[in-house]
């Protein structure tokens, strides 16, 4: 009788210090560094915030906004951001400037490229020669829709840069569009034609990947300056795309969340309508494997080679690259 | 009342701009004021956001301008390489000054405060430095003649002095606080009404934009009417006509 007792004290004891060993662990402080400003663009990071993954991770994380992919890749290989979004083509142009200090690629959360060429519905736009004579609206020079655009102009055989008016439009793009002022707007996917889908306004979306862009977009990536181990890293970027799988999924409640958050962010149907469109840019996932889908080796060494093919040729004297060594896993 | 009729009048233009133009360039005034009122928390954090960082960085401002316009007391030599760097910081575009902030300060609060200061303390230093220049010499004279040592010179002969022209600077200086602040919060949009104005640009909110304006404005009169208020109560009331030479019993002859 007494040896029993013994036995269940004994199992009691073990069973406590089971208990101990699955304690919360203390939280570790992480600066997430997004590209931008906040936006359906970073749902997931929002997402897996407020609806506690990276402190189920064992994170506490502030989501820092960033003034452009160039800037943050920049402010990476500078050491002075540890993790965050930017862009694969930034990285790559950065990685063709001969700069050794890469930042690693640990996600590709963007696979496509979400780049487009909005047109109003009475301006026929199908193919390159189709711009000739065309006014196109821009935001920035510095900027990725432009950078793309000048390019598909400078290798186009049928085009001269003097055949397309560029019109700087700075962030008024679709007002301008509306008012006749250019034929087409340079954008995003994810906002452009969104918010000439709320105005009613009729419009065609020509994506630049169909006219040979092919690169990928948002890169989560990470500097020397993070102090997480590997294995911490990785169990971050997990609970980020659980985020985005579950913004992926819950759309209703992610716009909710957003704007619950940012109420800047404007009316939940055009939110909701972004989101849709930026779901489409998302890796597609086997289930129970979406963080092999965002983090794979070969995931993220094709989507960077892919864009690669466009990155170096875009640049004028780009130095050769090691892909390889741009890999975080 | 005078004040009722300007808000008035700015109202009315803006009211008839948005007819005149589209309400999606420029939304009435009525649409602003449902966007401000229905997230009266969101809006009410982001104006004390930017407030607080700008009253720090108008602090901040004061006790430099008057910091270094003391050592222009001191050093007289001293003070045209005072005003050309004090210049140089006015002429220094702020996106190129920007990341040195960001790496010195951080991306939070030290950033904005610095940009705040680097913005709003020059007008008020410029103040300082010319009445220090334009001394009257009968105030010099009249030390001289009284024998007044370092401190009741500065506090009888050099400080009326540079307090009397302080105000218009103060009220300068105040407005712009607000202005350095949204800028910083344009570089480093994290919070306030900066980084909302931002936010609102991005996602093609102009009504978002337009409130941020708002608040800015209101903010503004607010620094502006304190800041002439100090000037009337306080800066009135050190000026050397209230200044009494019986505190200093030691300096008389």
């Amino acid at each position: 009788m007494s040896l029993r007792y013994l036995a269940l004290l004994l199992l009691g004891v073990v069973l406590s210090g089971c208990g101990e060993q699955s304690a919360p662990r203390k939280e570790r402080t992480v600066q997430f560094h997004i590209d931008w400003t906040p936006g359906i663009d970073y749902a997931g990071a929002y997402v897996a915030r407020e609806k506690g993954f990276f402190k189920e991770a064992g994170f506490d994380v502030s989501i820092i906004p960033g003034n452009g992919a160039e800037e943050s890749a920049a402010l990476m290989s500078q050491d002075r951001i540890g993790i965050g979004t930017t862009t694969a083509d930034a990285l790559l142009r950065l990685a063709h400037t001969g700069n050794e200090q890469l930042p690693k690629v640990a996600a590709v959360v963007f696979t496509r490229n979400p780049v487009v060429l909005v047109a109003s519905g009475d301006t026929k736009i199908r193919n390159l020669p189709d711009l000739k004579g065309k006014r196109i609206g821009f935001s920035e020079e510095t900027s990725v829709t432009f950078r793309q655009f000048s390019y598909l102009l400078n290798q186009s055989p049928d085009l001269k840069r003097g055949d397309v008016e560029l019109v700087k439009v700075l962030w008024d793009g679709p007002r301008r569009l509306m008012a006749g002022d250019v034929d087409a707007v340079l954008g995003y996917a994810t906002d452009v034609p969104v918010e000439l889908e709320a105005n009613g306004f009729k419009h065609s979306v020509i994506r630049l990947e169909l006219w040979g862009i092919k690169v990928a977009s948002q890169v989560v990536a990470v500097s020397s300056a993070l102090k997480l181990s590997r294995e911490e890293t990785g169990r971050f970027v997990e609970a980020m795309v659980k985020g985005w799988e579950y913004a992926r999924n819950n759309g209703d409640e992610t716009v909710a969340l957003l704007r619950m958050r940012f109420p800047a962010l404007g009316d939940a149907r055009k939110l909701k309508r972004g989101l849709e469109e930026t779901v489409k840019l998302l890796p597609e996932v086997i289930p129970n494997q979406a963080y092999e889908a965002y983090t794979g080796r070969g995931v993220i060494e094709r989507a960077l080679q892919e864009s690669d093919v466009v990155v170096s040729r875009m640049e004028t004297a780009p130095k050769p690259i090691d892909i390889k060594a741009m890999l975080f896993n | 009342m005078v004040f009722a009729g300007a808000v008035a009048a700015v109202l009315a233009v803006w009211w008839i701009g948005s007819i005149v133009t589209s309400p999606k360039l420029i939304p009435p005034p009525d649409a602003v004021a449902v966007e401000i009122f229905s997230n009266p928390g969101y809006y009410s954090a982001a104006a004390l956001e930017t407030g607080g960082i700008a009253s720090i960085g108008l602090l901040l401002s004061i006790m430099l301008s008057l910091g270094v316009g003391l050592i222009a007391v001191l050093t007289p030599r001293s003070r045209p390489l005072i005003e050309t760097l004090a210049i140089m910081t006015q002429t220094m575009p702020m996106v190129a000054l920007a990341p040195i902030l960001v790496f010195v300060f951080g991306f939070g609060s030290g950033t904005k405060i610095a940009i705040s200061v680097i913005i709003s303390f020059v007008p008020l230093l410029a103040v300082v430095t010319g009445r220090i220049s334009r001394m009257p010499l009968a105030a010099r004279e009249a030390a001289e003649v009284l024998g007044l040592g370092f401190g009741p010179r500065i506090r009888f002969i050099e400080l009326p002095n540079v307090l009397i022209g302080v105000g218009a600077g103060l009220r300068v200086c105040s407005v712009l606080a607000i202005i350095g602040t949204i800028i910083a919060e344009f570089i480093t949009p994290q919070s306030g009404l900066g980084a909302m104005i931002l936010i609102g640009r991005n996602n093609y909110g102009v009504t978002t934009v337009f409130a941020g304006l708002v608040l800015s404005m209101a903010l503004g009169l607010v620094f502006y009417g304190t800041a002439a208020w100090a000037d009337r109560s306080i800066v009135a009331h050190l000026a050397p006509s209230r200044v009494d030479i019986d505190e200093y019993p030691e300096n008389r002859n």
